[in-house]
C-alpha cells in the first residue's frame, strides 16, 4: 500500500469520525481498508471497525428475498389478469346489448293504431333486395291518398271519382267543402293543392287501381324511406287538423242557425 | 406504483435494510427474514410509498426499522430499544452471538441511546445525514456530533474488549 494510499484513508477516517462523510466516501473507504496488507498497525482498529459496520447480506439470503418477491408480485399479476378479463367480458357483453338492443329498436316497425294510419297510402318500400309493400287498411268510406315522392303537396281523388286507369292523366283537386256542408261556411275554404301525375303504364298485379304513380322510385336508403313517411305523417296531420277546423266551423254554423230558428220561433 | 419503480427503487434498499438490522442486534438469518417481510410489507401498500425525490428511501427504512423494532419487542432477545444502557453492561456469554455482527450489535446497544439510533441507521455508505437527521427527528449538525462521538467510542470499544 502506497504511502498516498494511506495519507488518503487517514484523512477520510479523520472525516469519518467527525461524522463529515457521504455514503460514497465511506464506501470508498472500505474499499481501501480491505487491502490490509501495509497497513499501519494503528489504523488495524479502524479497518475492523468497518469490517463489522460494513457487513454485507449473503447472496443466498438475498435470493430468497428475490424469490419471495417474484412470487407475491405475480400472484398480484394474475389477480389483476383475472379481474380485467372479468370486466372486459362484462363490458363486451354489455356492449353486445346495447347494440342488439339498437338493432331491435330501429327494425321494429312503429304501429299506430290511430286514425292517421288509415291514411297512409301504398308505398313500395325496397329492403334486401326485395319489394316491400307498406300495407294500410283500406277503408271503404275514407279515401286513399296519392303522393308524389318528389311533389311537395298531396292531393286527394273524390269518392265518387272515376278511379283513374292505367296510361290516364290524373288531375283533380279535392273540393271538401261542397261534401261536407251546404250552409256557407264561415272558415275560408283551403283546397286541397292539386299534383298532376301520370298513372304508370307497367303492370303491377298488387295494385288494380293504378293508385301507384309513373315517376315512382324504389327507396333504398331506409332512412330516406323513414324521413318520407314521417313527412307523409306530418303531411296527413296538417290535413286531419284542416279538417276538423271545417268540421268546427260547420259545426259552429249549424248551432248559430239553430239559434236564430229558435229566436224566430219564439 | 408499478412494479418497475418498485424493483427500481425499493429493491435495492435490502442491503441497507439488512445492515441495520445486524446493528439493530437481530441476529444474521432473522435479518434476512425482516427485510424480507418489510418488502413484501411495503409491495402490498405500494401506493402508499412517495416517490423517489420525495422521501422514498427515508419512508422505507422508517418502514423497516418499526418492523425490525416490531420483531425484537416480540422475540426472545432483549436488546435495548431506544432507551439509554450503561457502557458498561457485561457482554453476553451466549455462543451464539461469538460472530462479528453481533459482538457488533451489543457494542452498539451499550451506546446512549441517541448515538445507538443514528449508529444504526448510518452503517457505511447507507443513509446520509440529512436522512438519519428526518428519521430520527434531529438537526443535521445533532446527527453529526452523535455520530462522531458514537463512532469514536465504538472504536475504544472495539480496541479494548475484542
Amino acid at each position: 500500500m502506497t504511502q498516498k494510499r494511506i495519507k488518503e484513508i487517514r484523512e477520510l477516517l479523520e472525516r469519518f469520525y467527525t461524522g463529515a462523510t457521504l455514503p460514497e466516501e465511506e464506501r470508498q473507504l472500505a474499499e481501501m481498508l480491505k487491502e490490509a496488507e501495509g497497513l499501519p498497525t494503528d489504523l488495524e482498529a479502524d479497518c475492523r471497525l468497518f469490517v463489522s459496520l460494513s457487513a454485507d447480506m449473503p447472496d443466498e439470503v438475498s435470493e430468497r428475498i428475490e424469490r419471495a418477491l417474484d412470487t407475491e408480485m405475480a400472484k398480484e399479476r394474475r389477480r389483476f389478469a383475472t379481474r380485467s378479463r372479468r370486466w372486459y367480458i362484462a363490458g363486451a357483453a354489455a356492449v353486445c346489448f346495447l347494440i342488439l338492443a339498437i338493432g331491435v329498436g330501429l327494425l321494429l316497425p312503429e304501429r299506430d293504431s290511430t286514425d292517421q294510419d288509415r291514411q297512409m297510402q301504398y308505398a313500395l318500400v325496397k329492403t334486401n333486395g326485395k319489394n316491400v309493400k307498406v300495407p294500410t287498411p283500406e277503408l271503404p268510406e275514407c279515401d286513399s291518398l296519392i303522393m308524389n315522392p318528389i311533389a311537395q303537396s298531396v292531393t286527394r281523388p273524390a269518392k265518387s271519382e272515376k278511379l283513374p286507369q292505367r296510361g290516364e292523366k290524373i288531375e283533380q283537386s279535392a273540393p271538401r267543402a261542397e261534401r261536407l256542408s251546404t250552409t256557407k261556411p264561415n272558415i275560408s275554404d283551403r283546397e286541397a293543392p292539386v299534383v298532376t301525375m301520370e298513372a304508370s303504364s307497367e303492370s303491377y298485379p298488387d295494385d288494380p287501381y293504378g293508385y301507384i304513380a309513373s315517376n315512382y322510385r324504389i327507396i333504398d336508403d331506409p332512412r330516406e324511406a323513414e324521413a318520407l313517411v314521417g313527412e307523409l305523417i306530418a303531411i296527413m296531420e296538417s290535413n286531419l287538423m284542416i279538417e276538423q277546423s271545417r268540421v268546427i266551423g260547420v259545426y259552429d254554423n249549424l248551432q248559430l242557425e239553430l239559434t236564430n230558428c229558435c229566436a224566430q220561433l219564439q | 406504483m408499478t412494479e418497475t419503480e418498485f424493483r427500481k427503487h425499493v429493491m435495492p434498499l435490502q442491503r441497507l435494510m439488512y445492515g441495520i438490522a445486524l446493528r439493530m442486534g437481530i441476529p444474521p438469518d432473522e435479518a434476512g427474514d425482516t427485510v424480507q417481510e418489510s418488502l413484501l410489507r411495503l409491495w402490498r401498500h405500494r401506493n402508499r410509498i412517495p416517490s423517489p425525490d420525495a422521501g422514498l428511501k427515508v419512508y422505507c427504512i422508517a418502514a423497516h426499522r418499526n418492523e425490525c423494532i416490531s420483531w425484537l419487542k416480540h422475540s426472545r432477545y432483549d436488546a435495548p430499544i431506544e432507551e439509554a444502557s450503561n457502557i458498561s453492561a457485561p457482554l453476553s456469554e451466549d455462543a451464539e452471538f461469538r460472530d462479528t455482527s453481533s459482538r457488533l450489535s451489543e457494542l452498539i446497544d451499550a451506546l446512549p441511546a441517541g448515538q445507538r439510533e443514528v449508529i444504526r441507521l448510518s452503517g457505511i455508505g447507507g443513509l446520509d445525514n440529512n436522512e438519519i437527521a428526518e428519521l430520527t427527528g434531529q438537526t443535521d449538525n445533532n446527527v453529526r456530533q452523535l455520530l462522531s462521538r458514537g463512532r469514536r467510542k465504538l472504536r475504544v470499544l472495539l480496541e479494548t474488549r475484542f
